[in-house]
Order: structure tokens, then sequence, then C-alpha cells
């Protein structure tokens, strides 16, 4: 009885193993090396709105940082892939406009370009801040909002307030067809990270996790990011820049739950290290 | 015949060879931090004198004025130097006449009198702003933290107190973090620091930027001696780790060498 009792405990114990993270259908993980680089690409749909985002912008009102917010939050979650968001100053306080769940964190504008709403419902939105066009649900009708005007900014903040709104900013790198980072920008020679967004031949947005392990300046990793992305998509939407300085957190899982230990797929610092987060999960 | 263990004896010379290194790189250190650190480091901020105020007239705004954009000089007709901020009572006095006049036109008034404090105020004192001036950035806060107060207390005109505060906030933190950019060692002025503070208290984070050294210095004096060892080590390329284990472990191994050799002789007396 007990030898069957031990089978039996040996069994689920492998099919608790065998029980997927998420479907193969909606996320797809691979890697190429070219010319001695290895680009990593996580690759999720939107489609039925399985895949999800959650960014963790700052230490909560009770004062837990984000490693523990993540850690409790997580625990019944499919995680896909996480990874360190935005940039972050000398206070350990996000660089330019932050809101994390209604939460002002930071109301100054950096010289970036993107900004990021992340909604609750999962789903990601990035405006260009130069265009001043930022178009928010408000109840049944839209706002639409130019964060130059100083009205608009302040509707901007009650309204992210009553609607526990997330954002973040960060470096808008490609939009619209056009690269919106110079030869000029930053030089320094390190791993690059990039979100990209793009529609599908079903109209389907698809999220892109592009990791870029060799050494590269900002704009030479986005030329060759954007080059490989034509293997996936014809059609992208944007493509930001994600922190890989002081808090290079980058973890991916299987399909199964394991983090994967490949170069690629994984950053040069712990989690606990990572002043923000940006989870893709799967639901 | 007895050998003595003094203190310059052999077991110990490694030991004071690094005290004597420790010594040498902590007074290096000193004298930088003392180089670093501006003649003003401990002065005081002058509390600017912006006292004059403008007279405010309200009589000759029209409706087209309105529809236009409420413009600085039909509102501000005096032509001395004047403080071109105005005053949250004069604000409130400007919109209470302005929406009595036009009780239609409310939108109008509100938005004019935004763009009226935030834009071509910012063109009135753009000059002062050009060059770091703690003075006058002082002025502007002191000038922000009435309104802050005022927004609480006259919530008709909240919007206008929000959101030229926001603008101003927004405005100077993006601007101090202009000019230690531009001048880094402004970063170590106590009037600086003042103003950052002030910003960020407010929520409006100044990105003062921290170099390498910096961070060392900064962990150094915190005795945040785990993330010093944890970060450097996560940031060493593999050939710098390589080297640091190199020498670790020639370190040990004279020590080891000195402890048996010392052991030995001392057991065969």
């Amino acid at each position: 009885m007990k030898f069957i009792g031990l089978i039996f405990a040996f069994l689920m114990l492998c099919s608790f193993n065998l029980i997927a993270q998420y479907s193969e259908n909606y996320v797809s993980v691979s890697s190429e090396t070219i010319d001695n680089e290895i680009y990593s690409v996580i690759e999720m749909t939107r489609k039925d709105e399985r895949v999800k985002v959650k960014y963790f912008a700052d230490k909560d009102l009770a004062g837990r940082s984000v490693y523990q917010r993540y850690l409790t939050w997580s625990k019944n979650k499919s995680i896909i892939a996480s990874c360190s968001g935005t940039y972050y100053g000398m206070d350990n306080k996000p660089v330019g406009i932050c809101i994390d769940e209604g939460q002002t964190v930071n109301k100054a504008e950096a010289a970036m370009d993107a900004l990021v709403l992340v909604y609750r419902t999962g789903g990601i939105v990035v405006t260009d801040l130069k265009e001043g066009n930022l178009t928010v649900q408000n109840g049944a009708e839209n706002l639409s909002l130019n964060l130059k005007n100083p009205v608009d900014r302040t509707k901007f903040f009650l309204w992210s307030k009553e609607n526990y709104a997330t954002v973040f900013q960060t470096h808008l790198l490609y939009y619209k067809n056009k690269l919106r980072v110079g030869a000029n920008g930053d030089k320094e020679l390190r791993e690059r990270r990039f979100l990209a967004v793009a529609r599908d031949d079903e109209n389907k947005i698809r999220y892109y996790l592009i990791n870029l392990k060799g050494n590269n300046t900002l704009y030479n990793a986005t030329v060759k990011v954007e080059g490989h992305l034509k293997n996936y998509t014809d059609n992208i939407i944007y493509i930001i820049n994600l922190d890989t300085g002081a808090q290079d957190y980058f973890e991916v899982r299987e399909a199964q739950g394991q983090v994967m230990s490949e170069p690629g797929f994984k950053g040069n610092k712990p989690l606990n290290v990572s002043k923000n987060l940006l989870v893709f999960y799967f639901e | 015949m007895s050998k003595s263990v003094g203190f310059f004896s052999r077991p110990f010379t490694p030991f004071v060879l690094g005290l004597l290194c420790m010594g040498f790189l902590s007074l290096a250190f000193l004298v930088w931090t003392l180089n670093v650190t501006p003649d003003d480091y401990f002065s005081d901020v002058n509390d600017p004198n912006t006292a004059i105020t403008c007279k405010v007239n309200y009589a000759s705004v029209t409706s087209d004025d309105l529809e236009n954009g409420l413009w600085m000089k039909k509102v501000i007709t005096t032509s001395n130097n004047c403080a071109v901020f105005l005053t949250e009572i004069q604000i409130k006095e400007l919109s209470n006449a302005l929406v009595n006049n036009f009780p239609d036109k409310k939108d109008f008034i509100q938005l004019g009198l935004i763009t009226l404090l935030t834009e071509q105020t910012l063109q009135k004192v753009k000059g002062n702003l050009e060059v770091y001036n703690p003075d006058k950035i002082k002025g502007i806060l002191d000038w922000l933290s009435t309104l802050n107060v005022a927004a609480k207390l006259d919530p008709d005109n909240e919007i206008i107190y929000l959101s030229v505060t926001d603008y101003w906030f927004n405005t100077l933190s993006g601007k101090l973090t202009e000019y230690q950019k531009i001048n880094p060692d402004i970063r170590y002025y106590f009037k600086f620091r003042y103003l950052v503070q002030h910003c960020n208290q407010a929520l409006y984070f100044v990105n003062v930027e921290e170099t390498k050294y910096e961070k060392v210095k900064k962990n150094l004096l915190a005795n945040h001696w785990v993330h010093l060892v944890q970060a450097s080590w996560s940031d060493a390329k593999a050939w710098q780790k390589g080297v640091f284990l190199l020498v670790f472990l020639f370190t040990m191994f004279t020590y080891l060498f000195t402890i048996i050799s010392f052991v030995n002789k001392t057991t065969l007396k």
C-alpha cells in the first residue's frame, strides 16, 4: 500500500512539472547568434488578451520594495518574462514621469519621448510626448491630452489617480517607421534590451522582448534589432528602451515554468537589485 | 636564544604594510573630498526680495481678449520693474472679477489665466533662468508654496493653482537637471541641494547624475559594504575578476608562507 502511495506521490510530482505555465500558442521564445552576437526574442501575442503586462514602478505606500511586492504578487501567476524597466536616479527614484497604480512617484518630465501606460487590464500603450496626442479612456468618453500643456498635464495626473494608472517614461527608439535615436546618442557600449510592439496579419498586437547580448551603443543596437525584427513582422509600431545599467535584471521562463539559463535570456543583476520591474505573465 | 615576537617582526609585516597602504589611500581620499567641496558649502540661502507686486487691471479686458488668449500686457499695465509673479490674492481677484464680467466664459478665463501665469510669465523671467541663479529659483519656489496653499483654500480656482504649480515645478526641476549637467560642481553647493530637496519633496525629482567615484564614496560613508562588494563584483569584467582572484590568492599564500615559516622556526627553537 505504501509503495502504491509513493508511486502516486511521484506521479503527482511529475504531473505538476508537466502543467504548462503558459501556452506556446501565445508565446514563443527563440535565440539566434549573428556575427557572434546573441539575439534573444520573446514573442507574445495579445490575441484573446491572455498575455498581460504588469509594471512595478516603486515601493508601495507601506514601504515594501519592488522585490517584495513582486514576490507577493507573483505567487499565483504564470510568469513569462520579467526585466527591469526604466532608468532611476541618485535618489533611487525613476527618471521621468512615473505613476504606480495611481500613486504619483515622479511628476518631473525627463527628456525622453516615450510615455508608457500600463493598464490594469494588462495592456500596454506607448505615446510620443512630442506629438502631444495621448488618448485615455475616462469612463464612457475618451480624453485627448497634450502633456506639454499645463492644464492637460494636471488633468492627466488627476485621471491617473482616479483610474489607478501605471505610467513610466523611457527612450522612444523607433516610432511610425522612423528611427528616433541618433548616432550621436548614448555612446556607452553595453548589452541592450528593448520592448517592441507590432501588429500581426490579424491586426492583433504582438509584444517582442529583445535582448542583444553583445556590447552596442544605443543607436547600433536599435538598428540591429529593427533589422532583426523584420524576420518576425513588417509592422513595428514602436520600440522602447529598457534599462540594462545599474539594474540589469532579466529572467525568462520556459512554458513549463523553469527559468531559462541560456546567456541570452538572463541579465547580469539579481532581482533584488531592480528598482522597477516590467513583468509579462499569462492568464 | 629566544626570539621576540614584536609588532614589526615578520608575521606582522603584511599587516603593517596593509595598514600603511590603507593610511595612504585614506589620506588621498580625504584630500580629494576636501578639494571637491566648494567654499560656499556651508553658506545659507538668502531670501530674495520679490515683494514689489504689480498692479492688476482687469477693467480693459474684453470678451474677444478672453477668446484670443489673455495677454499679460492687458492685465499688468504698469511698466515698473515689479515681480511678475501674481500673488494668490491677485489671481483670485482677477479670476472672480472676470467671471463676474463674463459668466459664460469661465473656461476661457481659466485657460487664459493659466497661460498667463505659466508660459507668458516664463517668457518674462527667462533671462533669470538661463544661468544657475539659486536665489531667483528660491523666489519662484516660495511663490509656488503660496499657490499650493491657495489650491486648498480656493476650490473654484483649484485647477489654475494646480496647473501653474505643476508647470513651474516641472520647469524648475528640468532647469536644475540642466545646470548640474553644465557644471557638475554645483551638485555639492548647499543652495543647489536645498532647491533639489524642495523639488523632490513636491515629487518633481531632479535627475542629479552621480559618477562612479561618487557612488563608491557614498556607499563607503554609509557603510554599505555588502552592496559595494556585490556591485563591484557584478560590474567587474572576467579579466578583472581573474586579477582580483590572483591578488587574493597571492596575499593568502604570502600569509600562509609567513605563518608556516614562523611556526617552523619557533618549533625548532
